[in-house]
């Protein structure tokens, strides 16, 4: 009796040790993925990744659903008693060329959806050992550009999703690639920016730009520069041609109250203007052919989905979920509205109305980029 | 300011940002510098150790009479705390002396565990997340992210061998703790421990499979650590009938047995081997007394050997004076 008592003891404990590890081994450890894809407009549709791993199209107008296609994910194991299909992560917001659709998954896998049809091709770039797609895609003369975690940025038929060629950095790519003329721009996280031939991969210039610190943010193509913004805390104007830095702005320096933390999202251009938003809560306006210091604006809230042009005004919103609008002219900043969700994927805008997908809370919100109206919210499924 | 915000300010973000600068000394390896923040903060906790250790091995050493005490006045449950409190006075021992050195250093164990979950980012929400815990220390901008290549491993994903080391050291850990089996001493006591050196490293082995190797990598230098502290204070402990099972199915592999003991320098340990010649000292403590303090961690691995071999560790730790 007693013997029976003990060994029920010892397997109680050991069911409830085994339960424990396969609860942990589930749950994973550091912060939940869910991704974080901004939102799209276009052809009266709003599209966007979801936290779910779908592809989804909502009515412009009164965001109801449209469709919705699974991504394929991948076969991953994440511990014990959880090997098996996983759904796709989705940190790309979606590019909309012509009719089709082009996203990447956290699996490493490219689909390029016909919005019509909904007929779907795709391609993993780099076979089985494939790393993520963290970036967007780019879509130039008829070739879609991506990065990969895998330190390369691929390039594809924009038709036939037909390999054409890849280079390779020296780290990770998370930030979306950029285009001009013939050049697509590429950041990495082994702190340099390239200039490649888009046809054919070749780098543009003697050697890529060296700065201090990864890049997350995308570059941007203004006029005849090359604008990144790096985790070193710095904003960098190239010129597009020779990629010889033309000016660095160090943000924070000097300004011993602010905690100085990364430029995480990609800087805006406006009216000869550069809005940089910080992990720090400001907002730094710069002159964008000098990078002399216009003004700071301080959202007392970091800042890491990338702002949007809505009409005149430069929407911005924090990861407390606070909305700002920003004269882009007069720098004044207004409070839209409070959504009280943690925002974190770059904001879409289309005829003056601001998209926000908060991956947190599951819902994307359309609101009046002018007056921060709600227009319409949906909770994605 | 809520507790969380406080163990952040104080505690979690020194050792985020410690982590990530000493990563820069360090060649950017994040492996390594895992072992080496391991080693500096477990040498700054030395003395806390020490004495947690030395007091855990004063209480193994009162279990023989603990048990008696219990046999004795098991029915009379205040008899029995009035004695047990004598006997700990008696003897100089507190029940918290072991607990009191683990509750301070826990906050710290905890703290490098986070910090090393942190700063891995094991996804991109992990890494967006690392923002809010960093100084603005250029060296922390610049070293991020950290190489998580270490030994060709990828110190985010788990690997299965990794775990596999975690169990076993740390069930050599557990068994090192655990006090060698003494007579007299409670079974349900002996019986628990046996299950918890079993589970433990059970535990952390299915643990490690499910989590990435930077942790598992982290367990395995703290256990290593936590064996090598505990050899030097209390010797081998739960692993001594053990040891001696391995070195007399070494020496019946071999002829000369003599020139094998001398080899392995385990004269101390002859007691077992056919061979064995007697002891030079007739009598040493006997299981269980306390006569100075963690001194008899000797004896305790005897009790399956003649009582007659019980001076020989003593002759040894003659030679190793300063353990004490």
């Amino acid at each position: 009796m007693r013997i029976k008592k003990k060994s029920l003891k010892l397997a109680a404990i050991t069911a409830l040790i085994a339960v424990g590890v396969v609860i942990t081994g589930c749950a994973g450890v550091g912060t939940a993925q869910a991704g974080w894809s901004g939102v799209i407009a276009g052809s009266g549709s709003v599209y966007l990744g979801s936290a779910g791993g779908k592809l989804v199209a909502l009515n412009v107008e009164n965001g109801f659903y449209q469709w919705q296609e699974n991504l394929e994910g991948s076969t991953t194991s994440t511990g014990l008693g959880c090997a098996g299909a996983t759904p796709a992560i989705i940190y790309a917001t979606p590019v909309l060329s012509g009719d089709t659709l082009y996203v990447g998954d956290y699996s490493g896998r490219l689909y390029a959806y016909n919005v019509n049809d909904r007929q779907s091709k795709s391609v993993l770039l780099n076979g089985a050992g494939s790393k993520s797609i963290i970036g967007s895609p780019l879509v130039h003369d008829g070739t879609i550009f991506t990065g990969s975690t895998d330190g390369s940025l691929y390039a594809f038929d924009a038709a036939s999703l037909t390999f054409k060629w890849k280079h390779d950095t020296g780290g990770e790519i998370w930030a979306a690639p950029a285009a001009w003329q013939d050049s697509v721009f590429v950041a990495s996280f082994d702190k340099k920016v390239y200039s490649l031939n888009s046809q054919t991969g070749q780098p543009n210039w003697d050697a890529p730009f060296e700065c201090d610190g990864p890049i997350i943010a995308s570059p941007v193509v203004y006029g005849d520069m090359v604008i990144v913004a790096s985790l070193d805390r710095h904003v960098y104007a190239l010129d597009a041609l020779t990629g010889e830095l033309i000016w660095a702005f160090p943000a924070g320096e000097g300004n011993e109250q602010s905690p100085s933390r990364w430029l995480w999202a990609t800087p805006v251009a406006e009216n000869g203007t550069l809005f940089v938003a910080g992990m720090d809560g400001l907002i730094y306006v710069l002159n964008s052919a000098s990078g002399q210091l216009a003004g700071t604006i301080d959202l007392e809230a970091p800042v890491a989905a990338t702002p949007v042009i809505a009409g005149s005004r430069l929407v911005v919103v924090t990861d407390t979920g606070r909305i700002y609008s920003i004269d882009t002219t007069s720098f004044q900043k207004v409070e839209l509205r409070n959504l009280d969700a943690a925002v974190t994927a770059p904001l879409g805008a289309n005829n003056g109305t601001v998209y926000i997908h908060s991956v947190k809370e599951s819902a994307v919100y359309a609101v009046n980029g002018e007056t921060g109206a709600l227009l319409w919210s949906t909770t994605l499924e | 300011m809520d507790i969380g915000a406080i163990w952040d300010l104080i505690i979690l973000k020194p050792m985020i940002n410690s982590l990530i600068s000493l990563s820069q000394v360090l060649w950017g390896s994040f492996g390594l510098t895992i072992i080496v923040l391991t080693v500096i903060v477990r040498g700054a906790m030395y003395p806390l150790t020490l004495k947690q250790l030395r007091a855990t091995k004063a209480m193994q050493m009162l279990q023989p009479k603990l048990a008696a005490l219990q046999k004795k006045h098991g029915s009379d449950k205040q008899k029995l705390a009035q004695e047990q409190m004598q006997l700990y006075k008696e003897s100089g021992v507190s029940p918290s002396g072991c607990l009191l050195p683990m509750l301070i250093q826990m906050p710290i164990w905890i703290a490098l565990y986070q910090a090393i979950i942190r700063v891995m980012a094991v996804n991109p929400e992990s890494f967006l997340n690392l923002s809010h815990y960093l100084y603005s220390w250029p060296v922390v901008f610049e070293a991020l992210p950290l190489n998580n290549q270490f030994l060709g491993l990828n110190l985010a994903t788990p690997n299965f061998l990794l775990a596999i080391i975690v169990g076993a050291s740390m069930w050599i850990q557990q068994k090192m703790v655990q006090a060698p089996p003494v007579p007299g001493a409670d079974p349900k006591a002996q019986s628990q421990a046996q299950t918890m050196t079993v589970m433990m490293p059970l535990m952390f082995t299915f643990l490690s499979m499910s989590f990435p190797s930077g942790l598992a990598l982290y367990w395995v230098a703290s256990n290593i650590i936590s064996f090598v502290m505990q050899y030097f204070i209390s010797g081998w402990g739960g692993l001594e009938p053990l040891k001696d099972k391995l070195v007399l199915s070494i020496s019946q592999l071999f002829k000369g047995q003599g020139s094998l003991r001398d080899r392995l320098s385990l004269a101390g340990r002859t007691q077992v081997l056919p061979a064995a010649p007697p002891a030079p000292e007739e009598t040493g403590p006997t299981a269980g007394e306390i006569t100075g303090g963690e001194d008899v961690h000797e004896d305790a691995g005897q009790s399956s050997t003649p009582k007659k071999d019980k001076a020989k560790p003593k002759s040894r730790k003659g030679k190793k004076g300063k353990h004490k």
